[in-house]
């Protein structure tokens, strides 16, 4: 790349790109920002302040739909992270929820444990994959 | 016929008002992060157990991206501070480095990553005499810092002077009120409606702390449920009982 071009680039970085600090947003070829993984960032985050929850307070405190949340507990829990303190019982408005425990010794850094698509639960403070989906359940599916 | 729209509204949403005191360390969080130049960035919120401070603290980290810290008994000195403060922001301590150069690279990243720090369970930071390292990281980053403590934290916190003299504010969390049980009957009997008069006795019987309202609700819950009540108030719930937390009496 010419030194023009990088320069042009440069100048053509958003504003705020500073403030953000050094963890960089991930950006898309145009610039724009990925906001896939804000739901789970601000999940993971409410999750290590509340040590226990239901999907329902956790999603609350973070802002994110009940969907997102139960579905990343599952995940988590899938994981190892959460444990299952009371098993919730029914659906929707007739059901309770499932409680869950933080397992303190698996918060490994402020970076949310991704789900991928490949239904793995990679964990980018450790750089290792805590959780695989079984090929047969897929098949099962 | 409006009220009930309104609640269906609120569900969809999965969300609720904030709670006074997710309110109060909202406003903490957001006078430090916008703070003059000239002034310090610590805070300080603090109030009794079981007033809900858990709620705001994990409110306001996932919404201001904070990094969260919660102390405990066994960290003890300046070196399991900084090992846990590395862990919170994210970065490798390697064994080989000294305390030195773990809280410079602490402080870099706190400085560099613009990310207010929560520090939860403050008051061991005072147990264990590691206020004056909070300072250094304070002073060395310029971060905005919320501590949270114990209701008496304020008062521990004088004898450390050059501490005390660099909060910006104090923020005492408030007693659980009406409109906090009106929210938390949102979160723990969804779909159903909790009258206020049981919401207000509820209140009465809690001595400020959310907790005991939010046990009570699941209790409520639990029972409206089995008993297939769509909407409680404190004759349904008649002479059932409600928990004060105080110990259970011997029976004589």
């Amino acid at each position: 790349m010419k030194v023009s071009h990088l320069m042009e680039s440069l100048s053509a970085m958003p504003e705020d790109a500073e403030v953000k600090g050094i963890e960089a947003p991930r950006v898309r070829k145009d610039g724009t920002e990925v906001t896939q993984g804000h739901g789970n960032q601000a999940l993971w985050g409410a999750m290590g302040a509340l040590g226990t929850f239901n999907a329902r307070v956790l999603a609350s405190m973070a802002g994110t739909s009940l969907l997102t949340a139960k579905s990343y507990c599952t995940s988590l829990h899938r994981a190892g992270y959460l444990v299952v303190e009371r098993e919730g019982k029914g659906r929707g408005n007739g059901g309770v929820l499932s409680t869950y425990r933080i397992l303190r010794s698996k918060i490994t850094g402020p970076r949310p444990p991704m789900i991928t698509r490949l239904k793995t639960v990679y964990d980018p403070n450790t750089g290792t994959i805590v959780w695989q989906q079984d090929p047969q359940e897929v098949l099962d599916d | 016929m409006t009220e009930k729209t309104e609640l269906d509204k609120s569900q969809h949403a999965g969300g609720i008002a904030p709670l006074a005191n997710i309110a109060i360390a909202e406003r903490a969080i957001a006078r430090a992060l916008g703070r003059g130049a000239h002034l310090p960035g610590l805070v300080v919120m603090h109030g009794p157990s079981g007033y809900g401070k858990s709620l705001a603290a994990s409110w306001v980290t996932a919404r201001n991206n904070a990094y969260y810290l919660q102390l405990d008994d066994f960290c003890r000195s300046r070196k399991v501070l900084l090992k846990r403060m590395g862990k919170a922001v994210g970065i490798e301590l390697r064994k080989s480095m000294t305390v030195d150069e773990m809280a410079d690279a602490v402080i870099s990243q706190l400085e560099n990553s613009h990310r207010p720090l929560i520090m939860d369970e403050a008051d061991y930071l005072v147990t264990f005499k590691l206020v004056d390292a909070v300072r250094s990281l304070y002073e060395g980053s310029k971060a905005a810092i919320l501590l949270i403590g114990e209701e008496a934290l304020p008062q521990k916190l004088k004898d450390w002077e050059r501490f005390h003299g660099r909060i910006l504010d104090w923020y005492p969390a408030q007693p659980v009120s009406l409109s906090d049980a009106r929210e938390l009957a949102k979160l723990y009997c969804p779909g159903r409606q909790v009258a206020d008069d049981l919401l207000d006795s509820l209140v009465k019987l809690a001595k400020g702390s959310v907790r005991r309202v939010s046990t009570n609700l699941e209790t409520i819950y639990e029972e409206a449920l089995a008993k297939g009540w769509p909407e409680i108030d404190l004759a349904t719930w008649g002479n059932r009982p409600i928990h004060t937390g105080e110990p259970p009496r011997r029976n004589a």
